[in-house]
């Protein structure tokens, strides 16, 4: 019984990672512009395509894809910030997190067809020589390239934490989430900072959605799914919170698995919904924030 | 707050509602009478969103799970034996309980939160009901035999005049007014005397209600459909991109919408190469919508007859 | 005429997470008083209005209107009540016509009316503040001082027997400053109470019987507004301590006039 608890624990642990790391990206971009893109999870749907096609046409490993799938990404998110979330920066606070729910969703559906006129609905796999390897921690079984990829989560996200904190851009996007019209009064420029912390948003949704795609299928439906867990992760965690929001990921992944396994796998997702929807209301400003 | 003059518009109502309940009396086509259907359903879908949305200002984006609710209860109680005049309030009912225990607690969130919770509740209904009730819903052999549009039109008609009867009592009543003030300005709204959450909760109650009986409708003239997919997220996008397209907020708004949206989906449907592109497009149009031109069609035309009006006013 | 003032704050306490924003605020406001609330900048002045109007909810102390203790109703219950507010940043309902604006709050305030004489009484209103010729504007079209005229007539619109003024002489010139302070003496001889909240020192010697003044969060003062304002303290409070360095060839400052 007790390996069955456990084995269902580190499966969420390894599940939250990425939970995690698909939230960061939506977190930084809620911190920082005060916008919800709701498309956040085809962004990383987007990722995961990246991966798909650069296993499939030249057999590069996934672990590597992220490499390109980040930085494609990024520049995917700044042309959509420059086209559709820029207008939405002088709005008052209410409105702006409200239009740029809207056109998320209208992004949403914009993606996903896009994904399933070119690349068909049905679900793609990577799967490397190494899929199957295994870790065996006593009786529990640790599949290695999940371990890999939490891993990495934790290194991007620790390369996201010095960029911010070391770096002058990353100081003033830090800064301009704190407050912009201060930010500005020092001389920061916002337009910019805005861009980059949008297209760094979606960089890191990239590589989330390249990193999925090492344990997961890809297919073009996964972005809603994968947009949800962000919220509930972001809720959970704290807006604009890095290590927040990683806990926040953890604490869902294993509640899910946990759930999955009391209330078999069909009600799953819907405990992590119903909590997302408990925190909301009791604690919105999240359940690890200070 | 008129588009057309007020007597213009109820003649101009008076009228479309007589020729509406005309029609399947001056068309045998199938087709003319489908179309009709589709865009009466489409058009009371988006009414009902407007109402708690645009009137209301809270902007709700899982309205497909009480349209849901009103499709599956509907067709489970009908399809047991239950006559429509049962299984269809029953099924409004249970939408509006629905829009109450939903509305409770998530309308006391600020706005953008109560966004995303409606749409976790949505999530929840549509997986819930996937699991429940996995297999198609066909209409056994005895339906089939009797089945008959007019009845489903005349259904479909009598909740749409419902819908926008209840769009025009907003537009008119006290209770409308508060929940204009609402829209804009909460605060201010407290101010002047509005209780905001009693009219925020019985707005969501209205729009999920009529959701449920747009939703009755659907699941009394599909033949056969996946339960679930009456809970999908399309439907809330339907409803938006319709309100918006025609003037989220405005009475005629989402009529305008549904006579505007269908024929084009229809149009592009029936190009081979673009069948599964008119999501992209729709959602391409709802995007520019919301950036460039909130308002709709109704603000486009006030725009007209605004500059016209100016130019009257300042000749030369 | 009861015993009772009209208005009572007791030990009103706010804070807004470390900033303790109105600290152990007391005083009484008489039916019929015209009271001026005044104080430097950040001095919790438009705290303690929303505190009296149901904005904001009090950490510590209680709100009396007449017997009744109204500190946790809601603004709206206050408003029926008879409690009406301006807001210091004006905020019409913007794409509403000015009409519209003061007809919601005459239907939502006291002595409900029928619709048909609620949009009479609403169109008076305007006519009384001079907006009448654009009561179909919507209100984000019109001028700052138009919508500050508004924002006064929704709250006339409620018929308060209280009304709390947050600045409402901000960014007038003399003339309309003198128009203003002849209407709200209107609205005082018609029967209300007023509480305003004011820098401007003058009109507020004008029109105001009483002052109460705070100061970091405390009231520090409270009396006649001659009295008032020739107090070195509150002198001090808004130019400084060292009144040597503001009047350096005058052995004591000048008095106040």
């Amino acid at each position: 019984m007790t390996t069955i608890l456990m084995q269902n624990g580190v499966f969420g642990l390894l599940v939250g990672g990425l939970y995690g790391l698909g939230a960061v990206g939506l977190s930084l971009v809620f911190g920082v512009l005060t916008m919800l893109n709701v498309a956040h999870g085809e962004l990383i749907m987007l990722g995961g395509y990246v991966s798909v096609w650069l296993f499939v046409l030249w057999g590069v490993d996934p672990f590597l894809s992220g490499l390109v799938a980040g930085p494609l990404l990024f520049l995917v998110g700044a042309g959509l910030f420059w086209m559709l979330f820029r207008r939405l920066i002088a709005f008052r606070e209410e409105m702006k997190i409200k239009n740029s729910i809207l056109i998320g969703f209208g992004l949403a559906l914009v993606l996903q067809t896009l994904a399933i006129t070119m690349w068909e609905a049905d679900e793609r796999a990577v799967t490397p020589a190494y899929a199957g390897e295994v870790l065996r921690l006593g009786s529990v079984v640790v599949p290695l390239s999940r371990l890999a990829a939490l891993l990495l989560a934790f290194l991007v996200l620790g390369g996201l934490h010095l960029f911010l904190t070391r770096t002058r851009r990353g100081t003033a996007i830090r800064a301009t989430a704190e407050d912009e019209h201060g930010a500005a009064l020092v001389g920061i420029p916002i337009g910019r900072t805005f861009l980059t912390a949008f297209a760094l948003g979606s960089a890191l949704a990239g590589v989330a959605g390249a990193l999925v795609s090492v344990s997961d299928a890809i297919s073009p439906a996964i972005g809603l799914h994968w947009t949800l867990k962000a919220l509930i992760v972001i809720v959970l965690g704290g807006m604009g919170n890095i290590f927040g929001t990683f806990l926040g990921g953890l604490f869902l992944g294993v509640t899910e698995s946990m759930s999955g396994f009391l209330l078999g796998n069909a009600y799953r997702e819907v405990v992590g919904l119903a909590m997302f929807l408990l925190v909301l209301s009791v604690r919105p400003q999240g359940v690890f924030t200070r | 707050m008129t588009l057309v003059g007020r007597r213009a518009a109820i003649l101009l109502a008076a009228l479309a509602l007589l020729a509406l309940a005309a029609l399947p009396r001056l068309t045998a086509d199938r087709r003319i009478l489908t179309w009709a259907l589709l865009i009466l359903l489409y058009a009371a879908l988006a009414q009902s969103w407007n109402l708690l949305s645009g009137f209301g200002g809270q902007v709700n984006l899982g309205h497909a799970a009480f349209f849901g609710l009103g499709a599956v209860i509907t067709r489970t109680l009908w399809l047991n034996g239950a006559p429509l005049g049962l299984a269809l309030p029953a099924a409004v009912g249970v939408a509006a309980a629905a829009g109450f225990i939903v509305g409770a607690p998530t309308l006391r969130l600020y706005g953008p939160y109560f966004a995303i919770g409606t749409l976790a509740v949505a999530e929840i209904l549509r997986i819930t009901t996937g699991n429940l009730l996995p297999e198609v819903s066909t209409l056994p052999a005895p339906l089939l035999a009797s089945y008959e549009l007019a009845p489903r039109y005349y259904l479909a008609l009598g909740v749409a005049t419902l819908t926008v009867a209840t769009a025009w009592f907003l537009t008119r009543s006290r209770f409308g007014y508060g929940l204009a003030a609402v829209r804009e300005d909460e605060a201010v709204a407290e101010a002047s005397g509005v209780r905001t959450f009693p009219h925020k909760l019985a707005a969501f109650v209205l729009s999920s209600g009529l959701a449920g009986a747009t939703g009755a409708v659907f699941g009394f003239y599909h033949v056969s459909f996946y339960p679930q997919f009456a809970f999908s997220p399309l439907w809330t996008f339907d409803a938006l991109l319709i309100t918006f397209l025609g003037g989220v907020g405005t009475l005629w708004g989402p009529i305008l919408g549904a006579l505007f949206f269908l024929p084009l989906r229809e149009v592009l449907a029936l190009q081979p190469r673009l069948i599964e592109v008119h999501p992209l497009i729709f959602g391409i149009f709802f995007i520019l919508i919301v950036v460039a031109l909130p308002g709709g069609f109704v603000e486009a035309w006030r725009g007209v007859t605004h500059r016209q009006r100016l130019r009257e006013s300042h000749p030369a | 005429m009861s015993a009772d003032p009209l208005l009572a704050v007791e030990e009103l306490s706010k804070a807004f997470g470390g900033l303790r924003a109105v600290i152990g605020v007391s005083f009484t406001v008489a039916e019929g008083e015209i009271l001026g609330l005044i104080g430097p900048n950040g001095s919790g002045k438009t705290t303690v209005l929303n505190l009296i109007a149901g904005a904001l909810r009090p950490e510590e102390g209680r709100v009396l209107l007449g017997a009744r203790d109204i500190t946790t109703l809601p603004a709206s219950a206050r408003t029926q009540l008879g409690i009406a507010r301006t807001f210091q940043l004006v905020r019409p309902l913007p794409t509403l016509s000015a009409l519209d604006n003061v007809l919601i709050a005459r239907l939502y305030g006291r002595d409900r009316p029928g619709h048909a004489a609620a949009r009479a009484e609403s169109l008076r209103l305007l006519e009384l503040i001079g907006l009448r010729s654009k009561a179909d504007v919507p209100a984000a079209a019109l001028t700052l001082t138009e919508r500050k005229r508004l924002e006064f007539a929704r709250a006339l619109a409620t018929h308060p027997k209280l009304l709390l003024l947050d600045e409402p002489l901000g960014g007038l010139n003399a003339t309309e400053v003198h128009s203003v302070l002849v209407l709200l003496g209107r609205v005082r001889d018609d029967g209300a109470t007023l509480v305003i909240v004011e820098h401007n020192v003058p009109a507020v010697r004008a029109i105001c019987e009483r002052v109460v003044v705070l100061n970091s969060g405390r009231l520090i003062a409270d009396g006649p507004p001659d009295d008032v304002l020739a107090r070195r303290g509150v002198i001090e409070v808004y130019l400084g301590t060292d009144l040597r360095q503001t009047w350096p060839n005058r052995s004591a400052p000048p008095a106040t006039s």
